[in-house]
């Protein structure tokens, strides 16, 4: 089974609505603790300047760990929608949300970094 | 989605735990300053003086990160960290707006740096046109409604027709302040009223605000965050090697702090000790300090908690760091006679 038969088979055997509070169950598990992370790092950061690359590393791998599991909590919430017949390779999609999710982390990280330097 | 909440029940409710009062003491806001270790800043980065000569080393200036008003949680963490300054908010802090002191900060910040232009270019021998306005930094809450304005020049003060000092001022006097805003000239009636029992003021703070009118030397100013006078010194001297055959740089990384005045003088500035310890995780060798305001004495207490090769120089003046550079090229081999 290809990665691509994998998506149109999701597409066609779940309700959209399905899909939707999968994936804001997912959203819902990053977004909180990461808000915290953040909120943390924002806290943290101005008193330890001189060591922002290291402060910016652990937020980085805190984000990642969420979001790997944030991937398995909307992998968890598609299972339950399940119809047994259904043949998804959920570990495909599995890798695939996390391979997304962790490029947007990188990105952002790496743009708020150089806006960083640009400034300062 | 409920089960999948349903299956997380327990670790939602330990989360939750933490979470909240995580929250709470990340946002909420205690009367506190506070001053950290920053940056070291290399002056290249923003003043940039065309000229033919080549430095080795360089220059930097040293900023803290200084925060008015704190969240609960920087204020405990701060509180344990032996290079922070946690400090509760001075008692003047009732009678300003305190977002002015941020506004204050950055003319200090261009005034140092027109200062540091006519310090460094004036010292080679290059001709420089300046002029100086006694300006108003800050204004505090007790003075009267529509007049005067942060950054407005002060042209005359006069009193009874005659032109006075600021200084010289009586309580309960009456006077006219005419100022420049930008291309107006506006008159103001103040009147220094009593302010507490035993102090008078009309509620404004002043300094000397310095701009360049024209100058041979070709420069560029590059818009930066950082704010504040203190880079005064770190300027004038870069502004200086830049314009001197000689390379007083000695290739290495000279860093410093202290504000400056057309005169040369180099004058104290607050969170000294979160500069050394700055400046010495930076690597800088050689950091300049002034001796004014006690600001020696406290880098030199502040140095002994710290394992660095760096070098520090108490200085007074301009020509106190010159010096102090000249002597340590002729120590290298170098002639200042070549």
């Amino acid at each position: 089974m290809t990665k691509e038969k994998c998506i149109i088979k999701l597409h066609n055997h779940y309700e959209p609505s399905q899909l939707l509070k999968s994936f804001f169950a997912g959203l819902l598990f990053f977004t909180v603790p990461s808000s915290l992370i953040g909120l943390l790092f924002a806290n943290i950061v101005v008193l330890y300047v001189p060591y922002l690359i290291y402060l910016l590393l652990a937020l980085y791998i805190g984000l990642v760990l969420i979001s790997l599991f944030s991937n398995k909590v909307l992998i968890e919430t598609l299972l339950n929608y399940q119809d047994k017949s259904l043949e998804i390779n959920y570990k495909i999609i599995y890798n695939k949300l996390v391979i997304i999710s962790i490029s947007l982390i990188t990105i952002s990280v790496i743009i708020g970094y150089l806006i960083y330097l640009s400034i300062n | 989605m409920k089960l999948t909440l349903l299956k997380y029940k327990k670790l939602i409710i330990v989360f939750s735990f933490f979470f909240f009062p995580l929250i709470f003491i990340s946002v909420f806001k205690v009367d506190y300053n506070l001053i950290a270790p920053g940056y070291n800043d290399n002056v290249n980065g923003f003043i940039e003086v065309n000229s033919e000569y080549e430095s080795k080393g360089s220059f930097h200036t040293t900023s803290v990160i200084s925060i008015k008003g704190i969240t609960y949680l920087q204020y405990l963490l701060g509180s344990k960290e032996d290079k922070v300054f946690v400090a509760p908010f001075p008692e003047y802090y009732d009678n300003i707006v305190v977002s002015d002191l941020k506004v204050m900060s950055y003319l200090m910040k261009n005034d140092s740096i027109y200062t540091s232009l006519i310090v460094g270019i004036s010292n080679t021998g290059y001709e420089i046109e300046y002029e100086s306005f006694l300006t108003v930094y800050l204004t505090w809450n007790y003075l009267e409604d529509d007049t005067l304005e942060i950054g407005d020049k002060i042209l005359d003060v006069k009193k009874d027709g005659v032109s006075i000092n600021i200084s010289d001022i009586n309580c309960e006097d009456t006077v006219v302040f005419t100022v420049l805003r930008g291309e107006d000239t506006l008159d103001f009636e103040l009147t220094k009223n009593l302010v507490t029992d035993t102090t008078c003021g009309i509620g404004i703070s002043t300094d000397i605000f310095s701009t360049i009118l024209d100058t041979d030397v070709e420069y560029n100013l590059i818009e930066s965050l950082t704010s504040g006078p203190s880079g005064g010194l770190m300027q004038s001297l870069y502004i200086y090697n830049q314009l001197t055959t000689y390379d007083y740089s000695l290739g290495l990384k000279i860093g410093g702090t202290g504000t400056i005045s057309v005169e040369g003088n180099v004058g104290a500035i607050g969170g000294v000790e979160q500069k050394i310890y700055t400046s010495a995780m930076h690597n800088i060798d050689i950091f300049f300090v002034p001796f004014a305001g006690g600001n020696y004495d406290n880098a030199m207490e502040a140095y002994k908690n710290i394992s660095t090769d760096m070098i520090i120089v108490g200085v007074d003046t301009f020509s106190d760091a010159v010096n102090y550079l000249a002597n340590q090229l002729i120590e290298h081999g170098g002639d200042l006679n070549d």
